[in-house]
């Protein structure tokens, strides 16, 4: 991913890092689940034998967490893909990803506090949800990383299903 | 008022809430203000297909406006249920226009191309050079205002069409 992004993985979860003008950002998502349904089969059925299927994609949901070097504080934005339009044929209408949840949770805790407030975005004022958007795209999560980060998950959601075969094939053949 | 801005392109990096900000003062400014609007920033593609679905000419261009009412030029729709209360959508080009924007403020043409769109939502047209001028006044004084507020120096976007 552009954008002087580390990458980590662990197993089916991926990090990206970056620092950047005081703040530390990370972007966390999961393969796992990120392969969203495909076309109905009805429209399946009625599909010419030498018509290409659609590329499989993967779209996981991705966590954006946001540190400030000087606060105790970490800004979590829950984010998610449209979850019908990526990957059809033409360009579509509506944004390349969307920001669920907003909340903030202590820096450097691992568990999740279901205590802390939790922003969802359904109903927030839609000049506040610009901004927040602006606040991520100046960080770096813009529509282009939200596009890199899709074929990054593809990438690593293909090589992981390659290993759960030949794993599955040693698997089988154990006497 | 609702204006309801969406981001679908990816080549063009953009920052929504200026865009919002000088969207809802043209829409004062054209007294719309309790009205709703969906402000699309599109890419090549899909204001090549509008364009070809639409208009008959399939290739990227920098404002398609689908207006929700027919409306004679600066008339405003009488509402009598909610769903009325929507002007329209404008589709912004943004990669035609940051294309065509070379060495201009890219975030001065946006707002003066969706100026223009807001305008063919309420009836404005430029088919002849009388119902040009009309628009071409509707957009200098709406602009003029918005200048006003923000300290711009933005100018219609059809200047010199007849």
């Amino acid at each position: 991913v552009s954008g002087g992004w580390e990458l980590e993985v662990h197993g089916t979860e991926a990090k990206l890092l970056r620092k950047v003008a005081g703040e530390r950002i990370t972007v966390t998502f999961n393969i796992n689940n990120s392969i969203p349904p495909s076309v109905d089969e009805d429209t399946q059925e009625d599909q010419k034998p030498d018509e290409q299927e659609p590329d499989i994609t993967s779209t996981p949901n991705f966590v954006v967490e946001v540190v400030k070097d000087d606060t105790k504080q970490t800004l979590v934005l829950d984010c998610h893909y449209p979850e019908d339009e990526v990957g059809q044929e033409g360009e579509e209408e509506s944004d390349i990803f969307t920001i669920r949840e907003v909340s903030f949770q202590p820096t450097g805790e691992a568990d999740w506090k279901d205590t802390n407030y939790t922003l969802n975005t359904d109903s927030l004022d839609w000049a506040l949800y610009d901004h927040l958007m602006d606040f991520l795209a100046d960080r770096g999560v813009d529509n282009a990383f939200a596009d890199e980060l899709i074929e990054l998950s593809t990438a690593l959601e293909h090589q992981e299903y390659i290993k759960f075969l030949e794993d599955l094939k040693s698997f089988v053949k154990c006497q | 008022m609702s204006l309801v801005i969406r981001n679908a392109q990816r080549s063009v990096p953009l920052r929504r809430a200026p865009l919002r900000r000088a969207l809802s003062a043209l829409l004062a400014a054209l007294g719309a203000s309790r009205f709703d609007v969906a402000l699309v920033c599109a890419g090549d593609g899909l204001m090549r297909r509008l364009n070809g679905a639409y208009r008959q000419r399939p290739e990227p261009t920098d404002v398609l406006s689908f207006p929700a009412h027919r409306l004679a030029p600066g008339q405003l729709p009488r509402p009598r249920c909610r769903h009325e209360y929507h002007l329209g959508d404008v589709f912004l080009g943004v990669e035609y226009i940051a294309r065509h924007a070379a060495g201009e403020d890219l975030e001065g043409v946006l707002t003066v191309t969706a100026a223009h769109g807001l305008c063919h939502l309420l009836g404005y047209q430029h088919n002849t050079k009388s119902e040009w001028q009309q628009m071409y006044q509707k957009e200098e004084e709406i602009l003029e205002k918005l200048n006003q507020l923000m300290g711009t120096n933005l100018r219609p976007l059809t200047a010199g069409l007849f």
